[in-house]
């Protein structure tokens, strides 16, 4: 009996050990997998994007009017800021700039009062203070650029797609623009103006020099 | 005693009910309990490795998930949807505790990840964003438009107020070409002295820019610049006009800051291109995965990453997919 039993050993032994061995895999890697068709662990091969559209012009006149414009003018003041930005330009910038994301320069929501020292078709330059150490420039042709839009802290990236996001900031630059164009009689060398908007800083040499989006600029009183 | 027939039949049975068995007590949640004991998987998925910039990307991110403790496996999409989608089937089968994705398709990638996402695989997206607020975790993207706006800025400067130029667009499906586009004609469509003179797709490849921009030089006898959605095309371009004998006469503009379109800057070939930062991108994917893993759920679901202008002018500033360490 044990001997009969031999040759069956040696014939199927190693085929079963083979089995076993395929086995294990299997069972430690499956080689795919089975799911109840509709149990809702996949989604639809075309699940739409749901990003929802914003209607942006209508969007932008509202957060101009609602938002942007009450923040400017409660915003840090340019000389205060200025001054920061001349002692310490890193704690300065963690304190009253914002940025959209990671990395680039910080933009800062600010309000200022200034007399304008000179202009042309291009810009006008205002000093903010006696010292020469502050100046501020309002460009007077197209403005570029996301400043406004980031520089309130008030929207998030996420919150529309890029598209949307990106052509936010388009309507909130013509405003400025349009801003800059109804105030086109009032300046003259010598003016005093009351700002607000949104600014990109260089500072350096013991200088500051603002360049400005506005949300209003007004004869100071 | 078995005959071999039967013995065969038996085994094949075997094989066949254990497989059986096998798939459908595994879900995706169980088949990657299996394998935590070992150490657990990162999938990253890559839109492409035949371009350079994209290699440092995938690169990156397998670095940094390494140094985090995982184990990572690169799939390359190739640029095709076709392909992200196994690739997306096969991580999802096999366990993967997270995706660090840069997709092919704005849209159609949205399905991959709702998939995974499904499979309880959270998904970072790097670069490339998809059209869904819920598909992936956190999306960290180049602030494109940003860049665009400085690339137009620097091309009303450079080229003037006045001239033809060419635009060759990036994968149409692809978010990063329409920002990119967006936010330069944002610029220069404000200039009415500028004329476009022909806009093509060159899908973001070097090749097929070469072969575009041979067949537009053919037709527009004056042409004063090029821009291009990535440095890839760029340089394509470049090649095209220096064999058309029009190289000294085209200023040509990139975007990526890829290594070879860094150094055509600063040899005056590129007249300017936009530094993106894969490796940052890169690095933050893995490290809010890792967070996500670890238990966070208080990650932001839009991180926008700042683009820089590289001219002539600031170019020694630049290298190595970045921003050169001050001296």
């Amino acid at each position: 009996m044990a001997n009969a039993q031999r040759p069956d050993v040696r014939r199927y032994g190693k085929p079963l050990a083979v089995l076993a061995v395929a086995v294990l895999v299997t069972v430690v890697w499956p080689p795919f997998h089975v799911r109840r068709i509709g149990d809702g662990s996949l989604p639809k091969a075309s699940a739409p994007p749901s990003v929802a559209a914003v209607d942006v012009p209508r969007f932008a006149v509202q957060f101009w009017n609602e938002k942007l414009v009450p923040a400017g003018d409660a915003a840090v003041d340019a000389k205060l800021l200025g001054d920061a930005l001349l002692a310490n330009a890193d704690a300065a910038a963690d304190r009253y700039g914002r940025r959209a994301g990671l990395g680039g320069d910080a933009v800062y929501l600010l309000q200022a009062t200034g007399r304008i020292s000179a202009l042309d078709d291009r810009q006008v330059t205002l000093n903010l203070d006696p010292a020469g150490k502050l100046t501020l420039v309002i460009p007077r042709g197209p403005i570029f650029g996301n400043v406004l839009r980031d520089s309130s802290g008030l929207l998030a990236a996420s919150a529309f797609s890029s598209f949307d996001f990106n052509a936010l900031s388009s309507e909130l630059n013509i405003r400025a623009e349009t801003v800059v164009k109804d105030a086109s009689p009032r300046l003259a060398p010598g003016a005093s103006l009351r700002l607000a908007g949104g600014a990109e800083v260089a500072a350096a040499g013991g200088r500051v020099l603002f360049t400005l989006t506005p949300t209003r600029i007004e004869p100071a009183p | 005693m078995l005959s071999r027939r039967s013995f065969g039949a038996m085994s094949a049975g075997c094989v066949a009910t254990l497989l059986l068995i096998a798939g459908c007590g595994s879900s995706g949640k169980q088949a990657s309990a299996d394998r935590g004991a070992g150490q657990d998987r990162i999938a990253v998925v890559v839109s492409t490795l035949n371009n350079p910039w994209f290699v440092v990307l995938a690169e990156t991110a397998r670095a940094e998930s390494e140094r985090l403790g995982y184990k990572v496996t690169v799939f390359d999409s190739q640029n095709d949807p076709v392909k992200e989608a196994s690739h997306f089937e096969n991580l999802v089968a096999s366990g993967y505790k997270a995706v660090l994705f840069n997709a092919t398709d704005a849209e159609g990638s949205v399905a991959n990840a709702m998939k995974a996402k499904a499979a309880n695989i959270p998904v970072f997206t790097m670069d490339r964003e998809i059209n869904s607020q819920e598909a992936a975790v956190s999306q960290v993207l180049s602030d494109n438009y940003s860049g665009a706006v400085a690339l137009g800025r620097q091309f009303v400067a450079t080229v003037g107020e006045k001239g033809n130029f060419v635009e060759l667009l990036g994968i149409v499906t692809d978010n990063n070409t329409w920002n990119r586009s967006k936010g330069f004609h944002s610029v220069v469509d404000r200039y009415p002295g500028l004329k476009m003179v022909a806009q093509q797709s060159a899908e973001f490849d070097r090749s097929k820019a070469l072969e575009v921009m041979d067949a537009i030089l053919q037709a527009q006898p004056r042409i004063d610049a090029v821009y291009c959605g990535n440095d890839a095309m760029a340089l394509g371009a470049y090649q095209a006009l220096l064999a058309a004998g029009r190289a000294d006469k085209v200023k040509v503009f990139g975007f990526d800051g890829a290594d070879d379109a860094v150094k055509s800057v600063a040899s005056g070939q590129m007249a300017a291109t936009a530094m993106q930062y894969p490796k940052v991108m890169a690095r933050t994917v893995a490290e809010y995965a890792d967070r996500y893993l670890k238990g966070a759920r208080d990650l932001p679901p839009k991180v926008p990453v700042a683009v820089d202008l590289v001219t002539a002018e600031n170019v020694a500033k630049f290298g190595g997919y970045g921003k050169r360490p001050a001296p």
